[in-house]
């Protein structure tokens, strides 16, 4: 059986040598992505020359069947199918890729997106970024987005260096480009109830019986945008919090249901350390680790519009991180001789 | 549509740089933990503001 480095090398070997008889300028290359908190992606981007855009076949989960069954031909024929439909870039991306470079061509198309700063910190080296408490903000440009899903390239400091661009005039232009090409949608759980429910065509009486509308002080309300895909940022943009904090004539607690959205409800309606729980509990139990945003809660204060961690500290987090990295860096040197050779 | 199932859309590497792509999802079934856990919370609400009076 092959190691997940060997495993790579071995399908970047084949791909080539299949690639070739069809392409002349081919070329397979191994190459790994940073997803979110902390989620490394390895796989082969099969690209051409001159080419300014190359198909990333990631290899994760492909590796996982092979260790499985063993079956080496049947993952071979899946990949060399992936590589020959997507050898080709879609016209838009060659073109975005070409643009790049110039910051008019895609200033009008940064947005931003909310990650944890701690589960992100090796990722943060290289991106541009604010904190907000316990949370950054870093950015994207948005290359199309339509109800089949969102595309985007996230910036990193190289690019905003190109572009000789600092972090506060890329913050700027997200902001405004955020509100503006990705709305704010907010629901309320009823809603949102009623939506899924809907869809298994059950009557509208029944869900009138079903949903008895509550009080607007006693309901949940989901915070996201139209596609719901990295919606959790629309609790720093526009005003539909201080909007909603009005009509319930409270502060609002936000809870950080996953990268996707976020929940917010009155401060009447439980404790801050209350609300954590909750988080805490659904995170550990229904959320994946790539989606999730944080374990604490967040008040939104009408007075000041500004949102600051409610059921802790940031001082009282940071001394936590110190503590476990003091832990961790004892661990690590000792698991260092025990980890197979290609995850030192 | 189970957010598990999507993201199967193929991300394209450049110089410097991913083009990510990421489909559109339904609520997921966490959204629905929340409720479920809400109403518990607010049931516990009520029985206390019961009790107190």
């Amino acid at each position: 059986m092959f190691n997940f480095q060997e495993f790579q090398e071995y399908v970047q070997m084949k791909v080539q040598e299949e690639l070739v008889k069809d392409y002349k300028d081919v070329e397979v290359n191994l190459h790994q992505v940073q997803k979110n908190n902390g989620k490394v992606m390895h796989g082969i981007a099969v690209g051409q020359k001159d080419a300014h855009v190359a198909p990333a076949i990631y290899l994760n989960e492909a590796f996982e069947k092979y260790q499985e069954d063993g079956n080496m031909d049947r993952i071979m024929r899946e990949v060399i199918r992936a590589a020959k439909d997507h050898i080709n870039p879609p016209e838009e991306y060659s073109s975005m890729a070409a643009e790049f470079r110039n910051f008019d061509s895609v200033k009008d198309k940064i947005v931003m997106v909310v990650v944890n700063t701690e589960k992100n910190s090796s990722m943060l080296v290289n991106v541009p970024h604010q904190n907000r408490e316990d949370l950054s903000l870093i950015y994207k440009v948005l290359v199309n987005e339509n109800n089949q899903g969102i595309t985007t390239i996230t910036i990193q400091n190289e690019h905003m260096k190109y572009w000789d661009v600092t972090t506060e005039k890329l913050h700027e232009y997200a902001m405004k480009n955020t509100s503006e090409l990705r709305p704010v949608t907010v629901q309320s759980m009823d809603e949102v109830m009623r939506e899924l429910i809907g869809e298994e065509n059950i009557s509208e009486e029944v869900l009138e019986a079903l949903f008895e509308e509550s009080p607007i002080k006693e309901q949940m309300y989901v915070i996201s945008n139209e596609t719901r895909t990295n919606g959790a940022v629309s609790m720093f943009c526009g005003d539909e919090l201080s909007e909603l904090a009005n009509k319930m004539e409270t502060d609002l607690f936000i809870l950080p249901s996953s990268v996707h959205e976020c929940i917010a409800v009155s401060t009447d309606m439980g404790t801050a350390e209350m609300l954590a729980e909750m988080v805490r509990e659904i995170n550990g139990e229904q959320v994946s680790l790539e989606d999730q945003l944080s374990d604490h809660v967040y008040r939104f204060d009408a007075s000041t519009r500004s949102i600051s961690l409610a059921d802790t500290t940031m001082k009282e987090l940071q001394s936590k991180v110190s503590e476990n990295q003091e832990a961790y860096g004892v661990e690590e040197v000792n698991r260092e001789g025990t980890r197979p050779r290609h995850h030192r | 549509m189970k957010y598990s199932e999507g993201r199967k859309k193929m991300d394209y590497e450049m110089n410097k740089g991913t083009i990510t792509n990421e489909t559109t999802r339904d609520e997921a079934e966490y959204v629905q933990a929340y409720n479920v856990a809400f109403s518990a919370v607010k049931k516990e609400k009520e029985e206390g503001e019961k009790a107190n009076v």
